[in-house]
C-alpha cells in the first residue's frame, strides 16, 4: 500500500470516528431535545389551546414551529451544539496533534467539516421527524386544514402530498443548521473561545441583517434583498414565484455558503499549522 | 492599589482580543440598525427626539437579547485565568487578584451600560434635542402608532411614560442594568470557578434567555408570566415591573435583587477563593 492509499484509508477511519462521535453522543441528544423544545415553544399558543392545534393540522403547525418568530435565532445556537466546538476541545487536550500525525492536517480538517455539517443536518432531520411523530401521537391530522393557507411551500401539501412538504422543510432546516454549525466551526478557528464559537451564528445572523438593512437602499431591486435576507432564508421563505425555484435558490445559496466556509476553515487551519 | 493595576491589565488585553473588539463592533452595528429609524419617525411627525429611548429598548426583550449576549461574550472567560494572570496571582495572592477581577467586572458593567445608553441616542443625533420631558416623538409612538414602518421595532408602552419623569426612569433603568450585568458577571465567575469550565456561560445565557418566555406569552400570561421573578433581563423592563396587582415584582425588586445576589456572591467568592483551584488557561 503506497503512502497516498494509506492516507486515504486513515482518512476514512478518521471520518467514521468523527461521524460516530458527533452522532452517538450526549451532545447530539441535548441538541435534539433543545430543538424539540424550541419547536414546541414556537407553537406554544396552539398547545395552550389544543382544540386550535387539532383544527390547524400538522402542516400549519410545522410551519409555525419552524418560523421561529422572535425566538428564531436560538435555532442557530442549537445547531452548533453537537460538534462545532470539538475542534477547540481537541486542540486544548492535544488530541489534534495526535490525529495530525496519523492523517495529516488537511484530511483532519476535511473530516471535521464533513462531520460538523452532517451532524447538524441530521439534528434538524431527526428533530423534525420526532416532532411529527409527537403530533401523530396527539392525533393531529397530517393535512393542511385551511386551504387558503396553501401559499409558498404549503401548496406542495395540496398539489402533491404532505410528504413532499415535510421533505422540503427537512432539507431547508437541515441546510440552515449545517450552515450555522459550519460558521461556528469556522469562528472557532479564528477565536479560540467555545462560547464565542457557539454564539457566533446568532450574532452573525443579527449582523447580516443589520448590514443588509444598511445596504438596502443601495440595492437596485427589492427582490435581491428578499433573496439574501437571512430572515427569509432561515425562517420565513424566499419566494421567487414557484416552489421549485425558491427551494433550489435557498438550498443552493445555503450550500454554497457552507462550502465556502468549509474551504476557508480548512485553508485557515492548514496555513496556521504551516506557519 | 493592586486591584486597579489588575483591572488595567485586563483592559489592556482588549487591544489584542479579537473577541472583545468583534463584540463591540457588533454592538455598534446592531444598535444602529435597531434605532436609527427613529430619525425618519421624528421627521414624519415633525418632532424632535429626546435622549430617553433606553427604557423602551429594555422593554423589547427579543430586541435587547443580542445586547445582553454580547455582554456575556465580553465576560465569558471570567475570572480571566490567562497565563499572564498566573504571574499576577503569584505576586498578589488569590484574594487580591479576585477582588481585582470583580472590580473589573463592575467597571465593564458600568462602561457597557454607558455605551448602550450613548448608542440609544447617538444614532438620531441630527434630530436630537435635550429636554427634561419625554418629547413628542416618544409620546406619539406610545399612542399605538406603528413605528415599525419607519424601521423602529421597539415597544413604546404608555405605562412607562405615564406620570413619570424621563430622567428618573432612565436612571432607574441604567442602575438596574449595571446591577444585573454585574450579577451575571459574578454568577459567570462563580460557575467557572466552582463548576466545570464553560458552565458559567451556559447558566448565564439561560438566565438571559428566560426573558423571551414572558414576552412570547404576553396574551396568555397566567403562571408563565411569573417567570419574570427569575428573569434578570425582565427586571430592567419598566413596563413589566411594578404591577403589584398581578403579583409581579415591584420596582424596588429590580434594584435590590441583583444588588443582593451580586454582593453575596462576591463575598462568598472572596472568602472561598483560597480553596479554589485557579489553573490558568492558554491565551
Amino acid at each position: 500500500m503506497n503512502h497516498l492509499q494509506k492516507r486515504r484509508s486513515s482518512f476514512r477511519d478518521v471520518l467514521l470516528l468523527d461521524l460516530r462521535r458527533s452522532v452517538c453522543s450526549i451532545r447530539f441528544l441535548v441538541g435534539i431535545t433543545s430543538m424539540l423544545v424550541w419547536m414546541i415553544v414556537n407553537i406554544g399558543y396552539e398547545f395552550l389551546h389544543f382544540d386550535n392545534a387539532l383544527e390547524s393540522g400538522a402542516v400549519y403547525l410545522l410551519r409555525r414551529a419552524l418560523d421561529g418568530s422572535n425566538m428564531g435565532p436560538v435555532l442557530l445556537v442549537i445547531a452548533a451544539i453537537p460538534y462545532a466546538t470539538t475542534f477547540l476541545s481537541e486542540e486544548e487536550c492535544g488530541f489534534r496533534m495526535e490525529m495530525e500525525k496519523r492523517t495529516g492536517i488537511y484530511w483532519y480538517c476535511v473530516s471535521k467539516v464533513i462531520a460538523t455539517v452532517l451532524s447538524a443536518f441530521l439534528l434538524a432531520a431527526v428533530s423534525i421527524l420526532l416532532f411529527l411523530g409527537l403530533l401523530t401521537l396527539l392525533h393531529v391530522p397530517h393535512v393542511l386544514q385551511n386551504e387558503s393557507m396553501a401559499i409558498y411551500y404549503e401548496e406542495l401539501s395540496v398539489t402533491r402530498s404532505v410528504g413532499w412538504y415535510y421533505g422540503v422543510k427537512i432539507i431547508l432546516t437541515g441546510s440552515v443548521c449545517s450552515l450555522s454549525a459550519m460558521f461556528a466551526l469556522f469562528i472557532s478557528s479564528c477565536i479560540p473561545n467555545a462560547y464565542a464559537s457557539m454564539l457566533s451564528p446568532m450574532i452573525g445572523y443579527y449582523l447580516w441583517n443589520s448590514v443588509l438593512n444598511l445596504l438596502c437602499p443601495l440595492l437596485p431591486v427589492s427582490i435581491i434583498w428578499q433573496m439574501i435576507s437571512p430572515l427569509n432564508l432561515f425562517f420565513a421563505q424566499v419566494w421567487l414565484g414557484s416552489s421549485l425555484l425558491s427551494f433550489l435558490w435557498t438550498t443552493l445559496f445555503l450550500t454554497l455558503l457552507t462550502a465556502f466556509l468549509g474551504i476557508r476553515f480548512v485553508k485557515r487551519v492548514c496555513m496556521g499549522v504551516a506557519k | 492599589m493592586k486591584e486597579t493595576k489588575i483591572v488595567g491589565i485586563n483592559f489592556r488585553q482588549w487591544i489584542i482580543s479579537p473577541k472583545n473588539l468583534a463584540a463591540l463592533l457588533c454592538l455598534t452595528l446592531y444598535t444602529y440598525d435597531q434605532l436609527h429609524g427613529m430619525t425618519s419617525f421624528a421627521r414624519a411627525f415633525d418632532c424632535k427626539v429626546t435622549p430617553w429611548l433606553l427604557p423602551f429598548f429594555l422593554c423589547t426583550a427579543h430586541r435587547f437579547l443580542p445586547v445582553m449576549l454580547l455582554f456575556l461574550l465580553l465576560i465569558s472567560d471570567a475570572p480571566f485565568r490567562t497565563r499572564q494572570q498566573a504571574f499576577v496571582i503569584l505576586r498578589t495572592g488569590k484574594r487580591v487578584w479576585l477582588r481585582g477581577q470583580l472590580l473589573y467586572l463592575l467597571l465593564v458593567s458600568i462602561g457597557y451600560t454607558a455605551l448602550t445608553w450613548l448608542f440609544s441616542w447617538l444614532w438620531y443625533l441630527p434630530e436630537l434635542t435635550w429636554e427634561a420631558a419625554w418629547g413628542n416623538s416618544m409620546r406619539t409612538a406610545s399612542q399605538g402608532i406603528d413605528s415599525a414602518i419607519f424601521g423602529v421595532y421597539l415597544n413604546f408602552p404608555y405605562r412607562v411614560i405615564k406620570n413619570s419623569n424621563p430622567m428618573i426612569v432612565s436612571l432607574w433603568c441604567c442602575a438596574v442594568m449595571i446591577l444585573v450585568l454585574y450579577m451575571l458577571g459574578a454568577i459567570m465567575t462563580a460557575c467557572n470557578l466552582w463548576l466545570k469550565k464553560g458552565m458559567g456561560a451556559v447558566i448565564t445565557s439561560a438566565l438571559v434567555g428566560i426573558s423571551l418566555i414572558p414576552e412570547f406569552f404576553t396574551i396568555d400570561p397566567g403562571v408563565i408570566k411569573m417567570t419574570i421573578w427569575i428573569s434578570p433581563v425582565s427586571w430592567m423592563d419598566r413596563a413589566l415591573m411594578g404591577n403589584s396587582s398581578q403579583n409581579l415584582p415591584p420596582y424596588a425588586f429590580g434594584i435590590w435583587m441583583p444588588a443582593l445576589i451580586g454582593m453575596i456572591l462576591s463575598a462568598i467568592l472572596i472568602l472561598t477563593i483560597g480553596k479554589c483551584s485557579v489553573e490558568t488557561d492558554k491565551e
